[in-house]
């Protein structure tokens, strides 16, 4: 039997593949057996597969005559390994000659099911190594093996353990593939040895289909792969640390997707699958309900735990931070939501003064419409937990965002992003309605990091005692303070002046649309309260809580126009028009 | 032999497509050339000799005047001030020499004139804006102060 069999699908890789070959024929390990899979190359890398084979017995190919992806590829690979760990290698990457030795020895020794070493990127374009993108992965991983998330060609699995589980690459996907697998594998095996000298190169190619991420069939590929992956998971006993690496993972690679629009339907479903999977929490008890608060129509979120509602329904009409409404849009609140104003007494109208309050509101007010559920959460229907916040749900009372880091304190990071009379008008209601308050509103004003977005999920008696306390601060708000707490921002003539020289209107728009986030004066100070409230909760040895990552599309990564540029490039535009027109001349 | 560096504490210069554009951000003018010029005036800019590039303009087809004016104009404006030899290699190409008809070109613009000085050129991110004019912030700063005393901040 040989000591390892290393699986190599090859598609078109003719320029590559010697390298490749080179690197496994010549490994100080000897006794393996290379099996190359040809998926139906249109070029000659077949041709050189059967060079290669003639000169060295190890060598066996096995040519499909139909092209049938990596993963089938892969899997047609296990089924002939007869070594005793199996590894993979990419037909366009390479390997340090001592690459299996090394593994292969530390994974005997230690009678592991998989012996792992490092990835290097290889930029073909500057021909230079460099460091992956996940560069520190093994550090991570002998913290926790659930970091093993990516990269498994860098390792070597036990053929045993493999057959045991009749681990298999997900066929029919073509991307994300190698994430199943290596994520199936690392909530399997007994252990992982990592040993960092030995490396393994990734060829990062100038046109190689890696390198567009958000093509559709890629984000289907990844969507399918990772129902599968959860599912997986969601039967499997895996600790709490562990099911939050995977699916922090996961879902950090979708909310990148989120920045290309027609991704949207596809990812937001997938969040609402990973998320139905908890429907069974409401099976014999009305557990949990979440109202998910809409403005505008978007991806709906409907399900036995969501709710979706329209905020703001009185008013529905008038401008709001999401922008103006048309009929289409009215028509899709009223046919999917409930409205925050259908009943007695409701704020619906105060809507964009007070943002995601009216919904809450309507849910204290109305709780019983819910089925007076054990839990409530509110989510935004562009801000929602990932889904692994249900998880363990009833260990918890209550669970909230990952705190927001500032490089400043709450207070500064208030009064420079606002104004300080907004903050001031918030510390006077805090003072007016709970004065003793204030020592503890101090402590936290001053730190560097707080609770933001109104996301929360609570148990029912914290969420009516948040909602009593809130409400008595907003009672106050709005008689001390009856029209909005203006900052009176006027549109600056800098602005007006960049508009005219570039024809760029975008900055004279946020302007003015900065001016109408003014009006939701009370929202941003009971995002503040809210957090602080949440903050106190965290510090009592009474309440158990948890914090998770919000799932919102990512707004750093999308780039921005900079004025600069804008403005140069219009000069720029004014210089060659008037060299152009001199030389006509 | 004279050579020449951006008069950086005045000037902000920026080359794209060939085009260079230099900003007096103390006058809000700013200043293109075509792109024979803007080559001359990167090598000079880099501290190639005066006598090199010259001497390349000419071997190109360029005419002597031409370039004596063209530099002249560069100091007059305080773009290039004297600087120092870098041992940098005189670096033209033909072909931009070529279509500019071998004339080497500098223009003044003052249409920006009122935009950059009322905010030097920097960057702003777009969802930001423009920080606005301190006076347009409606507060009362005792107030505040004495909140501030009492929150011990």
């Amino acid at each position: 039997m040989p000591k390892v069999s290393v699986i190599i699908p090859v598609y078109n890789t003719e320029k590559y593949i010697t390298q490749c070959l080179d690197s496994i024929i010549n490994q100080t390990l000897n006794d393996i057996e290379i099996i190359c899979i040809n998926d139906n190359s249109t070029d000659n890398s077949l041709g050189i597969l059967k060079e290669y084979s003639s000169k060295d017995k190890r060598i066996k190919i096995i040519n499909l005559k139909k092209n049938s992806g990596v993963s089938k590829v892969r899997n047609e690979g296990i089924k002939v390994a007869t070594g005793e760990y199996i590894a993979f290698v990419d037909s366009d990457d390479f390997i340090d000659l001592d690459f299996y030795e090394k593994l292969y020895n530390i994974a005997k020794e230690s009678n592991s099911d998989c012996a792992k070493g490092n990835i290097f990127n290889y930029s073909e374009e500057t021909r230079l190594f460099e460091l992956s993108d996940f560069y520190n992965i093994n550090d991570k991983i002998r913290d926790n093996k659930a970091f093993f998330y990516y990269g498994f060609t860098s390792a070597i699995y036990k053929k045993q353990f493999i057959d045991r589980l009749n681990l298999r690459f997900p066929e029919g996907a073509n991307y994300f593939e190698d994430v199943y697998f290596s994520i199936l594998a690392s909530v399997n095996y007994n252990k992982v040895e990592i040993v960092d000298s030995a490396k393994y190169y990734y060829r990062k190619r100038k046109n190689s289909l890696s390198d567009n991420f958000f093509e559709l069939s890629k984000i289907k590929d990844y969507t399918l792969v990772s129902k599968k992956i959860i599912s997986y998971l969601f039967n499997k006993n895996l600790s709490e640390k562990e099911y939050m690496i995977i699916l922090d993972f996961i879902f950090t690679f979708a909310k990148n997707y989120l920045n290309e629009e027609k991704a949207e339907d596809e990812i937001y479903g997938f969040l609402l699958d990973t998320y139905n999977q908890y429907n069974y929490l409401n099976n014999k008890k009305n557990l949990i309900k979440i109202l998910v608060s809409y403005i505008k129509p978007s991806f709906l979120f409907k399900s036995d735990i969501f709710t979706p509602i329209h905020l703001g329904r009185t008013v529905e009409r008038e401008i709001s931070k999401d922008g103006e409404v048309i009929d289409s849009d009215i028509e899709w609140l009223h046919k999917n939501c409930i409205g925050d104003n259908d009943f007695e007494g409701n704020i619906s109208h105060l809507n964009r003064r007070l943002g995601f309050f009216t919904g809450t509101f309507w849910a204290w007010k109305n709780y019983e419409k819910l089925g007076n559920p054990e839990y409530f959460g509110s989510f935004g229907y562009r801000r929602l937990f990932y889904p692994y916040a249900l998880n363990n749900l009833e260990n918890y009372d209550l669970i909230l965002p990952l705190k927001t880091q500032f490089g400043e304190t709450l207070k500064e990071q208030m009064t420079g992003h606002h104004s300080k009379k907004l903050f001031d008008v918030m510390i006077d209601a805090l003072e007016k309605v709970y004065p003793n308050e204030l020592e503890n509103a101090s402590k936290y004003f001053d730190m560097t990091e707080g609770y933001y977005w109104e996301i929360y999920i609570m148990k029912r008696n914290l969420f009516f005692d948040f909602c009593e306390w809130i409400n008595k601060l907003i009672n106050y708000l709005f008689s001390s303070h009856p029209d909005f707490i203006k900052k009176e921002i006027k549109i600056s003539r800098t602005s007006i002046l960049f508009s005219d020289f570039t024809g760029n209107e975008r900055f004279l728009k946020n302007e003015l649309y900065k001016k109408y986030n003014e009006a939701r004066d009370i929202a941003f100070i009971i995002e503040r309260l809210s957090g602080f409230y949440f903050w106190k909760l965290t510090n009592s040895k009474d309440i158990k809580y948890k914090e998770c990552a919000i799932f919102q599309p990512d707004m750093s990564e999308v780039k921005q126009p900079e004025y600069k540029k804008l403005i140069i490039d219009q000069m720029r535009k004014n210089v060659v028009k008037s060299l152009k027109k001199e030389s006509c001349l | 032999m004279a050579n020449y560096r951006l008069n950086s504490g005045k000037m902000f210069a920026d080359i794209t497509d060939g085009i260079a554009i230099i900003i007096n951000s103390e006058t809000g003018i700013y200043y293109g050339m075509n792109s024979f010029g803007t080559q001359v005036y990167q090598n000079l800019a880099n501290g190639v000799s005066e006598e090199k590039v010259l001497n390349k303009v000419k071997l190109l087809g360029g005419d002597e005047a031409n370039f004596k004016m063209f530099l002249s104009s560069l100091r007059e404006k305080e773009i290039l001030v004297q600087g120092s030899d870098t041992g940098a290699d005189v670096q033209i190409d033909e072909n931009s020499a070529k279509e500019d008809n071998y004339i080497l070109e500098l223009k003044e613009y003052n249409d920006a004139q009122e935009l950059l000085l009322a905010d030097p050129i920097h960057e702003v991110k777009e969802e930001e804006g423009w920080t606005p004019e301190k006076s347009s912030i409606n507060e009362n700063k005792e107030d505040v102060q004495r909140r501030e005393a009492k929150m011990e901040f």
